[in-house]
């Protein structure tokens, strides 16, 4: 597997040019952006994959991808930059977003010549759309207590088994899989990483109704299905070491984008909190709430901070530094905590939701959303652990 | 103002490390009265008796930066040295009120100095406006009336007091030594920042009067918070360390405490608090040195420096404190005996929260300029 690397800044692109240009860019072409949020129906899947097309057309697709498989090599503070353009131009990024920052990256770190020619290419132009088949019913946190199986059958690996909450799997091409292919070795040993095309035979799909109503997430059910030999990344009983390559890259910069979004979001709370009904002052103006928002303000601010030390340290080392650790733990808390200020301080508007709902039903949906950020992409109890043992080198919880 | 990369600043952290470790040792060894002369001559070797001094006048230059990896590390050991004080607030003032004499001396080494703010009728607070009414200048044009909570007044020999001329804030240099300088030592539980009530009934220098004075400290008080909250992280690191130390050594139940996650998702919340309070200190300290020198590159933040200091406090005081108290929970019954260190550190944290308010004073300063001020 390739090792991280220092990457240098261009000498001829600074970072305040990168951010302006972006800014500019955005700024020139927002309204071909799809909405923010919202329902993945088969209309904002097409109005989102014109818009990713666009990103790939001007750039800002694999901006730190090295050159050689279609990126610009950039500094991972680069794409930094871009995550903060976006969130304050309020649109969208890459709809493939899992291939860009997880999936693709650890193609190339374990991928054979033939399968980075086949795969990362379409990462990028949005011709091709990944998602992650790593959790299942009884794996979730513990992903070495994987049971989807693949058996060696002539040139085929034959899959059976389930995986569960897969963003985005209904409308993807490819699947980043998890399966156990040694299931005499010991648990982590007997794994191995497989790329499935999800549109092959033996494949099901099956949407799975989030709290918030809409169907963001997935169950996948591979029933023999067949995935040639060529199609495993890295050798037999490596998966978990590939499967940790994917999860870094999912803790690396993550946070910056998410850290970037909720300081927009946060000033979008401060308007929704300025407005006062019959009944008296407007929440903006209680004690509480002030001392509220602005503890989420001091941390956020911290964060952001944070967020920026970490990919400095990224650039400097290629690796992200151990405060890295910190970002999508404390941002889930946070964002939290913000979407119950709002709709504690808006009291029955609070419950509505859908189109017709008090602001369109946007902080309804965004609290109850919000349950789900501590849970996914590594759970809180499992980022504390990962803190605890690697960063502060405790022994082994229980 | 010198550019320190990252490297530059480690290895001067790594000197800085083994002068105060050495002076700190000694001062334990040796009890009260160490010899002050040669810790201080060794500071002032490297450089540091200058730091917030501008190089015109013999200063290391301004460098919030720089000058907060001095107050970090002097909290990390809870150094005896009158650092904050002298360095960290007097020196301060005397730059703003261009007090050329007693900078020469103060970077020399020649002089240490504190500061009299505090009315003892007042909050305590640097920033408190009836800090002032506590001094008078009489008709003869001495100094009377009281200051309380005084830093370090037996370890230097120069003390700055905020005092009023009739309606003007006034302030005035006194030699600590004088007759006319009554002190007595206040018992406090932050026994590393000995404090003490002083009674004037003296003659002084006088620094600056009016608006010159009010500037001061403003500036004072803005450079002296940057430290604060550096030492804010010191206590929150040492009390991390600590309390992962023991958890790694300690066994109940035939197991090391730190594999229960009680402990260990404790301590593991607290290295996020110390990451948050570390990146709001360099925010804090550089958006300073930026509005005070001009931005280091053009990429810099241009975040307003006023808003970054009152976010690093409000982000790093409570951390300190709830590390310390993290760590004695972490301790068991060790944490509350005297002859373990924590208590010290928890008690160093109490003190920083009240050099110009706690976190909950910060936030309250903060709302008003990121929520707008509460409609009358």
């Amino acid at each position: 597997m390739a090792a991280a690397e220092a990457v240098e800044a261009p000498p001829d692109l600074a970072p305040a040019q990168f951010r302006h240009a972006a800014r500019d860019w955005l700024d020139a072409n927002r309204a071909s952006a799809p909405e923010l949020a919202g329902e993945l129906t088969p209309e904002r899947v097409a109005h989102w994959r014109t818009w990713s097309r666009l990103l790939f057309e001007a750039g800002y697709a694999g901006i730190t991808w090295p050159v050689a498989y279609g990126g610009r090599g950039l500094p991972p503070s680069y794409q930094g930059l871009w995550l903060e353009e976006t969130a304050r131009a309020q649109v969208p990024d890459h709809l493939g977003i899992i291939g860009l920052s997880m999936v693709g990256p650890t193609i190339m770190a374990w991928g054979s010549p033939e399968q980075k020619d086949l795969l990362l290419a379409p990462i990028l132009d949005c011709t091709e759309i990944w998602c992650q088949g790593f959790s299942e019913p009884d794996a979730g946190s513990d992903l070495g207590a994987a049971r989807t199986s693949a058996v060696l059958e002539g040139d085929d690996w034959v899959v059976t088994g389930q995986k569960v909450w897969s963003s985005f799997a209904h409308i993807a091409d490819w699947c980043l899989l998890v399966t156990r292919t040694d299931p005499a070795a010991s648990k982590h040993r007997g794994l191995s990483l497989l790329l499935a095309d999800l549109h092959q035979p033996g494949i099901t799909v099956r949407p799975l109704r989030q709290i918030t109503g809409d169907p963001e997430f997935n169950e996948i059910f591979f029933d023999g299905s067949r995935i040639p030999r060529e199609q495993m990344l890295g050798a037999p009983g490596q998966g978990w070491q590939v499967a940790m390559t994917t999860l870094a890259h999912e803790h690396g910069t993550y946070g910056v984008g998410l850290a970037a979004a909720l300081d927009v979001e946060f000033q979008a709370a401060v308007q929704t909190l300025r407005t006062g009904f019959a009944s008296g002052e407007a929440p903006l103006q209680d004690a509480v709430v002030r001392d509220r928002l602005v503890r989420v303000w001091v941390q956020l601010q911290s964060l952001i901070r944070t967020n920026q030390r970490a990919l400095a340290s990224m650039d400097r080392t290629g690796v992200p530094g151990p405060e890295a650790t910190v970002s999508k733990l404390r941002w889930s808390l946070l964002n939290q905590e913000l979407t119950s200020i709002v709709t504690d301080a808006l009291g029955a508007r609070g419950l509505e939701s859908g189109a017709a709902g008090y602001e369109n039903g946007h902080w309804a949906y965004a609290r109850l959303r919000a349950r789900g950020n501590t849970i996914e992409a590594g759970t809180t109890e499992v980022l504390r652990n990962i803190i605890a043992e690697r960063v502060l080198g405790l022994p082994r919880s229980r | 103002m010198p550019d320190l990369t990252a490297d530059d600043r480690a290895s001067l952290r790594t000197s800085l490390v083994h002068v105060l470790q050495r002076r700190t040792d000694a001062a334990e060894r040796t009890g009260s009265g160490q010899d002050l002369s040669q810790a201080w001559a060794e500071l002032g070797a490297l450089g540091w008796l200058g730091l917030g001094v501008p190089e015109q006048f013999g200063g290391f230059g301004y460098a919030a930066t720089v000058q907060s990896i001095l107050a970090e590390e002097s909290a990390v050991r809870l150094c005896p040295l009158p650092l904050f004080a002298s360095i960290g607030l007097s020196s301060a003032i005397a730059v703003a009120t261009n007090a050329c004499g007693l900078l020469d001396r103060l970077v020399n080494g020649a002089t240490r100095a504190s500061v009299a703010w505090a009315s003892p009728s007042g909050s305590g607070r640097f920033s408190d406006p009836s800090n002032a009414t506590s001094v008078w200048v009489d008709p003869t044009g001495r100094l009377r009336g009281e200051k309380a909570w005084v830093p370090n007044v037996q370890e230097v020999d120069q003390l700055i007091v905020v005092a009023h001329d009739g309606s003007e804030l006034s302030l005035w240099l006194v030699d600590r030594t004088e007759r006319g300088v009554q002190i007595r030592a206040c018992d406090q539980i932050d026994e590393a920042r000995p404090l003490s009530r002083v009674r004037f009934d003296v003659l002084g220098e006088r620094l600056a009067t009016g608006d010159v004075a009010d500037r001061a400290m403003e500036f004072a008080r803005r450079r002296a918070s940057v430290w604060v909250t550096a030492e804010a992280v010191g206590v929150a690191r040492e009390a991390l360390r600590i309390g992962c130390e023991h958890a790694t050594q300690r066994r109940q139940f035939t197991r090391l405490i730190g594999e229960y996650q009680g402990v260990s998702h404790a301590l593991a919340e607290l290295y996020a608090d110390l990451e948050l309070s570390r990146s709001a200190l360099a925010w804090s300290a550089s958006a300073l040195d930026a509005e005070t020198c001009g931005p280091a590159t053009p990429d810099a933040d241009a975040s307003d420096a006023e808003t970054a200091i009152q976010c690093a406090l409000a982000m790093a005081l409570p951390t300190a404190a709830s590390a310390a108290e993290k760590a004695m929970q972490v301790l068991g019954g060790q944490g509350m005996a005297w002859e373990s260190e924590v208590h010290r550190y928890y008690k160093r944290a109490l003190w920083l929260a009240t050099f110009d308010g706690s976190a909950g004073n910060a936030r309250h300063r903060l709302a008003d300029t990121i929520l707008g001020s509460v409609a009358s």
